[in-house]
């Protein structure tokens, strides 16, 4: 495998508050290589909005950040705000989650666009620009993109708008893009058509993408590898395929189980995971998922590590019990109690 | 769980729709066909919308051609005016409107047409000052508190308050004893006084914007704070500063009078609306015309700013339907 693009090592974000110390990632590590796909799956507060703000170096100034960050070889975490811009929306680009806001509402979409292409190549001149944020336009399937550019944001839909983010975040040909939810904000019906839109600019770039999002089902076809978060912890990582047949963890197994399903024969029902996510200021002693979780044993009361289930490494699994619950699988519901 | 009359449950129309694991099937063309089905592409440019959407609003409309009327007439009268603002007409003083002087003379025969136009030119021109000077310190150090809070914010906000508690007649009546008073310093006093009402208003809306998600977009795009706060959330706020800049007009001009009839404003023979009501106070009874011409300049200007700043506030915005 080729040196990776982007290298997390030991990341832990932190943010002293008033009711105490909130500890937002703990620890987390990985890697992402040029032009592939991570997906990093997580319920709310599972901190992998954090990390990824944490990477943009877009936290407030009172969160405590501790690990290293490697982009490219150079250390993320050290450079100066003067050289970060110039990486920022240049060679690292993100997509937010709700695009009904993250336009400016008084300028016309091609005004930014062309302010996107030209903050870090200001010796384009403004109608080359124009012309490229034009075909960026077209690239994400926004029709007559040339008349659609004097256009103001709210005179666009809520899908066109995340298509023209899309269009803004890969219109300076980053190495990697950050889409934060880029679906949570749009109908149903329309997310399907917006990750095919980020996964067709991502193929036109070459670029990596890390995919945060809350929808394990939205993964599949999209992400070569998987990584679960829960209660600012990696819980398990691994190749896509892999997380979804044979996951070696509770949380993620609890994850799949409630995704619903247009092909099950059998009408089944959705299997919700009970209880709620930890808090980030009084974790639960032990395994974080432990009191939610079915599998919970004593030992649970002391914390796991992350376990490598193979040789590579490449599927690692947070619990005690990561190689029996692979048994478990087989022996179908029964067991569970 | 209520059942619709066809008997289908909300669990039915959930499950119809697509689940993501089958994303990748989806072709996009039908996506784009969708979303350009009823959807109008004729563009037009902001100051054409801005245009159109301030031709409907009648009163504002009426209340720009008023003002420009008046701003004309203040201009080029007394220019026009057989009489100079100081030239006395001995034969006929303390006159009401006549054919020679539509709007009388004063006690020492001085044409009050040609006055009372001089005088709304002081009262336009220093009100004018006032509002370009608040709008400019207003929004420098309204926008530097709200986008960087913490401690600037505290310092930016505490001094909004200090400014704002001074009561403002009675700084002027002491400080415009001392500093006899041409248009310009007491233009300039005024905007000392009056920008707090712009920082706050400014203040806020930064407050309030720089949590928008287009904020971290341009932060995570690289753009610096300057660039953030005055290219990106300031256009935002134009509206607002339009409405309370304009508001500040008829405040000024108000304030003006009060200290010219005071006595301690812009100092005679230099007319200004307040000075000519000053002037005449004692004719109310016999004269009132000398006195009730120059209240109605005030009066009309004040009204008419006031209708203007509001067809603007709804013509800058370009989320705002009207149009």
């Amino acid at each position: 495998m080729s040196s990776p693009l982007l290298s997390v090592r030991d990341l832990s974000v932190a943010f002293h508050t008033d009711d105490g110390v909130v500890n937002a990632v703990n620890d987390i590590s990985f890697e992402v290589h040029p032009g592939e796909t991570l997906a990093v799956v997580g319920e709310s507060g599972s901190g992998k909005s954090v990390s990824a703000m944490a990477l943009m170096r877009l936290l407030p100034s009172s969160a405590r950040i501790q690990g290293t960050i490697e982009f490219d070889g150079r250390d993320l975490l050290g450079l100066s705000p003067r050289d970060m811009r110039r990486l920022q929306g240049n060679e690292i680009a993100m997509i937010f989650q709700d695009p009904m806001t993250a336009l400016n509402p008084v300028f016309t979409v091609g005004n930014q666009l062309v302010e996107a292409i030209r903050i870090h190549n200001p010796k384009v001149s403004k109608r080359a620009a124009r012309e490229r944020a034009a075909s960026m336009l077209a690239l994400v399937g926004i029709p007559d993109a040339d008349e659609r550019l004097d256009n103001y944001p709210h005179e666009f839909s809520g899908g066109m708008r995340q298509r023209a983010m899309i269009a803004m975040g890969i219109s300076n040909e980053p190495k990697l893009l950050i889409a934060d939810e880029p679906t949570t904000a749009l109908d149903v019906t329309i997310q399907a058509q917006v990750i095919e839109v980020i996964k067709r600019a991502q193929e036109a770039t070459g670029a990596a993408m890390i995919l945060i999002t809350h929808d394990l089902g939205l993964v599949a076809g999209v992400a070569e590898r998987v990584q679960v978060m829960y209660g600012g912890r990696l819980f398990e990582t691994g190749p896509t395929e892999t997380i979804y047949y044979r996951s070696r963890n509770p949380y993620t197994r609890g994850l799949i189980s409630s995704i619903p399903s247009a092909t099950a024969r059998t009408e089944r029902r959705l299997a919700p995971i009970p209880g709620a996510p930890p808090s980030a200021i009084n974790p639960p002693k032990g395994c974080v998922f432990r009191p939610r979780c079915q599998h919970a044993t004593d030992e649970c009361f002391t914390e796991p590590g992350l376990r490598r289930l193979d040789e590579a490494a490449l599927h690692q699994s947070r619990c005690h019990y990561a190689e029996q619950l692979g048994e478990m699988d087989t022996a179908a519901s029964g067991s569970r109690t | 769980m209520s059942e619709t009359p066809s008997g289908m449950s909300p669990e039915d129309v959930v499950d119809d729709a697509p689940p993501g694991s089958i994303a990748a099937d989806v072709p996009s063309d039908a996506a784009v066909l969708a979303e350009r089905e009823g959807m109008n592409i004729t563009s037009r440019s902001f100051g054409r919308q801005t245009w159109d959407r301030f031709r409907r609003h009648r009163l504002a409309l009426i209340a720009a051609i008023v003002l420009a009327l008046l701003a004309t007439a203040f201009i080029v009268g007394p220019w026009l005016s057989p009489y100079g603002f100081s030239e006395r007409d001995v034969l006929n003083m303390r006159s009401g409107p006549t054919a020679e002087h539509p709007f009388g003379t004063d006690t020492i025969g001085r044409d009050l047409m040609v006055r009372t136009f001089l005088g709304g030119r002081f009262s336009l021109r220093i009100a004018l000052i006032v509002a370009l000077l608040t709008t400019l310190i207003g929004t420098v150090i309204g926008a530097i508190g709200g986008y960087f809070g913490g401690t600037v914010d505290t310092i930016v906000n505490q001094t909004i308050n200090l400014f704002l508690i001074i009561p403002a007649l009675v700084v002027l009546l002491v400080v415009g004893v001392r500093f006899a008073a041409s248009p310009n310093s007491i233009a300039f006093l005024l905007a000392i006084l009056l920008w707090p009402t712009i920082a706050r208003v400014v203040r806020g809306l930064f407050l309030q914007y720089k949590e928008q998600e287009f904020v971290l977009a341009a932060k995570a795009a690289g753009a610096r704070a300057p660039r953030i706060m005055f290219r990106h959330i300031l256009p935002n706020t134009f509206g607002p500063i339009v409405v309370n800049a304009t508001l500040l007009i008829g405040v000024a001009i108000i304030l003006e009078s009060t200290l010219s009839f005071l006595g301690v404003g812009v100092q005679p023979p230099t007319p200004t609306l307040g000075n000519l009501i000053e002037e005449s106070k004692g004719q109310l009874d016999s004269k009132p015309s000398a006195v009730l011409i120059p209240g109605g300049f005030i009066v009309a200007i004040t009204l008419c700013v006031n209708f203007l700043g509001d067809g603007l506030r709804d013509a800058l915005d370009p989320t705002s339907r009207k149009g």
